[in-house]
């Protein structure tokens, strides 16, 4: 008994630095999102993720639910096609963004949904995004989790949902990937 | 009548053509709401929005803030959001369940159809006729197969009569359920554009853009299912037709020409391989072919002058707020009844299209956009005579091809119509 307490310390410390390693993955998605950087940010995804925003800030889970965005990998990768393709009108000019997002921490209660892929860990955060289009700057908030595990030692995102701020109201061009 | 608000200022009907300032005159608005929103019928809702005695929904009518309720007895009943004593709205939430609207101002409080049934602290009134100050009401309101439609004009002519052509084609969208009901039970979805409501009004039924404005979205699709030529069902060399229907409504009628093109379609949508398992065990062969084909799209684009469009499986109810802005409001239709895989294909096929983030109506407000952007040249006219040469048929039940300009041209005669009748 005496000794427990020092396994689960260094097990919590070997945890704690490989979830800051996995954290670390969503400060890049949101740069490659930002740079503009659509191939290399579908490369995060496993190919069994999920990209949902859900209309409803508190849908349970989004395949019996009307969605601004319910991805799969395919369906994902049509998204970056169409970002990439150069015949997108929605996106000519392209919308440029920076998006701020909060402290990073773990995601506590899950909610009523399970992605398909298997996750490690999962991490939720507020975000401020800014987007400028054809001198236009456009705000949204919201918040934001991560489904994440390590895929060939690097992290990949099993599934994103991100949760808009007045997402019932009418929207315009939401074209770029929040 | 001024030449601001003269039909025969903004529409060339010889050469079919409309003057630019027709989708920018706040004076041309103010009378299009007039004669037009405030004389013909709209739609207002559909009856699975409100199932329950009690149910309400919050939407507007020509700009008014309205409430849709479903009465104890079971009827619709719309009343105009407003206390008839200092003016407060006294229904706050979109959607709900009440048995009485109580204005929290001064708490006079009404029936859900409108009848004023108490005062506070009555004495403080020498005489007050609670019969003479119930909310005001709509003075015709008829529900066609669940559909709901309103009327401020008394004198309207009977719904059936108004929906002309149309109601064939909405007979067919109701039916598609194959006799189980369609439900609006996954919400409402909103867009919003820089630009007049008559372009979204030309939109709906025009097949000569989805090629063009649409060439991404055919792109992904055709490199999906290995088809290059995946828009062609709407392309210059396509069977399919446009038709007017009477009474400014039309159709794009792609039931020929589009194949099996949907089924493809609909099976590029997440989950689907799990779906269509699922579904092998619960509907014959023949019945899953028909209802995966029709997750997606009926093959027919249907316009209800002046603010109703079917297309795909949603009601599309347009909004106009000025004369340069304009709300559309995307309610997807499931089928009550059906395996739930079915509902699942028809709101992934939706959001795909139809979202703020989808793959298709982005680039429609894209367009209505750079049109609005357009209008600030000196050039006055947009001209709508494509395939005039080749229509079939009188003004009222005419044939052309899918990418001629008939349905606009429709739109705009009939439009041109209700503004002149105020001229006698």
């Amino acid at each position: 008994m005496n000794t427990a307490p020092v396994v689960v310390e260094a097990t919590e410390a070997r945890t704690e630095a490989r979830t800051e390693a996995l954290a670390d993955v969503v400060h890049r998605e949101g740069e490659l999102l930002d740079d503009r950087r659509y191939d290399e940010w579908a490369e995060l995804f496993t190919d069994d993720c999920r990209y949902w925003a859900p209309y409803d800030w508190y849908a349970p889970e989004p395949r019996g639910a009307m969605n601004i965005i319910y991805d799969d990998k395919a369906r994902l990768l049509d998204r970056v096609s169409r970002l990439t393709g150069g015949d997108f009108h929605s996106q000519d000019p392209a919308s440029h963004t920076t998006r701020l997002i909060g402290v990073v921490r773990p995601l506590a209660d899950p909610g009523s949904w399970t992605p398909p892929g298997v996750s490690e860990a999962a991490f939720t955060a507020s975000f401020r995004l800014t987007e400028l289009r054809r001198e236009v700057l456009t705000e949204y908030s919201g918040r934001v989790s991560w489904w994440l595990r390590t895929e060939s030692g690097s992290p990949r995102i099993v599934a994103k949902k991100v949760q808009l701020l007045g997402a019932n109201r009418p929207l315009a061009n939401l074209t770029f990937p929040l | 009548m001024s030449t601001a608000t003269d039909p025969d200022h903004y529409l060339d009907q010889g050469a079919a053509r409309v003057r630019k300032s027709a989708y920018l005159s706040p004076e041309l608005y103010s009378a299009e709401m007039e004669r037009i929103f405030d004389k013909t019928w709209l739609y207002v809702a559909h009856a699975s929005e409100i199932p329950n005695p009690g149910d309400y929904k919050t939407t507007t009518m020509a700009g008014r803030p309205v409430v849709v309720s479903r009465t104890r007895e079971g009827t619709i009943a719309i009343v105009q959001n407003r206390c008839r004593h200092r003016g407060a709205s006294v229904c706050q939430a979109p959607t709900g369940n009440a048995r009485f609207f109580r204005c929290e101002y001064h708490g006079w409080t009404y029936k859900n159809s409108g009848e004023l049934v108490g005062v506070t602290f009555p004495d403080g009134y020498e005489k007050i006729d609670k019969s003479t100050l119930g909310l005001l009401t709509i003075p015709r309101i008829e529900v066609y197969r669940d559909f709901v439609f309103a009327s401020f004009n008394s004198e309207v002519q009977p719904l059936e009569d108004h929906l002309a052509g149309a109601k064939e084609f909405l007979d067919l969208f109701i039916d598609s359920g194959g006799g189980r009901p369609l439900v609006a039970a996954h919400g409402t979805q909103q867009l919003t554009y820089p630009g007049n409501w008559k372009l979204q009004l030309e939109n709906g039924c025009d097949g000569y853009h989805p090629n063009f404005a649409h060439r991404s979205f055919f792109r992904v699709v055709g490199s999906r299912l290995h088809d290059d030529s995946s828009g062609s069902y709407l392309g210059g060399r396509s069977t399919a037709k446009a038709r007017s229907l009477g009474n400014g409504h039309a159709i794009l009628d792609q039931r020929q020409s589009v194949g099996d093109h949907y089924e493809k379609r609909a099976l590029l949508a997440p989950d689907s391989e799990q779906i269509v398992e699922q579904l092998a065990e619960e509907v014959s062969d023949d019945e899953r072919t028909r209802l995966i084909a029709e997750s997606v799209h009926l093959g027919f684009n249907l316009t209800i002058f002046p603010n109703l469009q079917l297309i795909g499986v949603h009601i599309r109810e347009i909004v106009p707020k000025s004369a340069t802005e304009t709300v559309v409001k995307y309610t997807p239709m499931t089928i009550d009844g059906v395996p739930s895989g079915i509902n699942e294909l028809r709101l992934r096929s939706h959001e795909l299209f139809y979202s703020a983030a989808g793959f298709g109506v982005p680039d429609d407000s894209e367009m209505f956009r750079r049109v609005s952007s357009g209008l600030d040249t000196d050039e006055e006219w947009l001209l709508l005579y494509r395939g005039a040469h080749r229509v079939e048929g009188d003004e009222n039940a005419a044939e052309s091809h899918v990418t001629d300009e008939l349905p606009q041209r429709a739109e705009w005669l009939h439009w041109a119509s209700l503004m002149q009748e105020e001229k006698a």
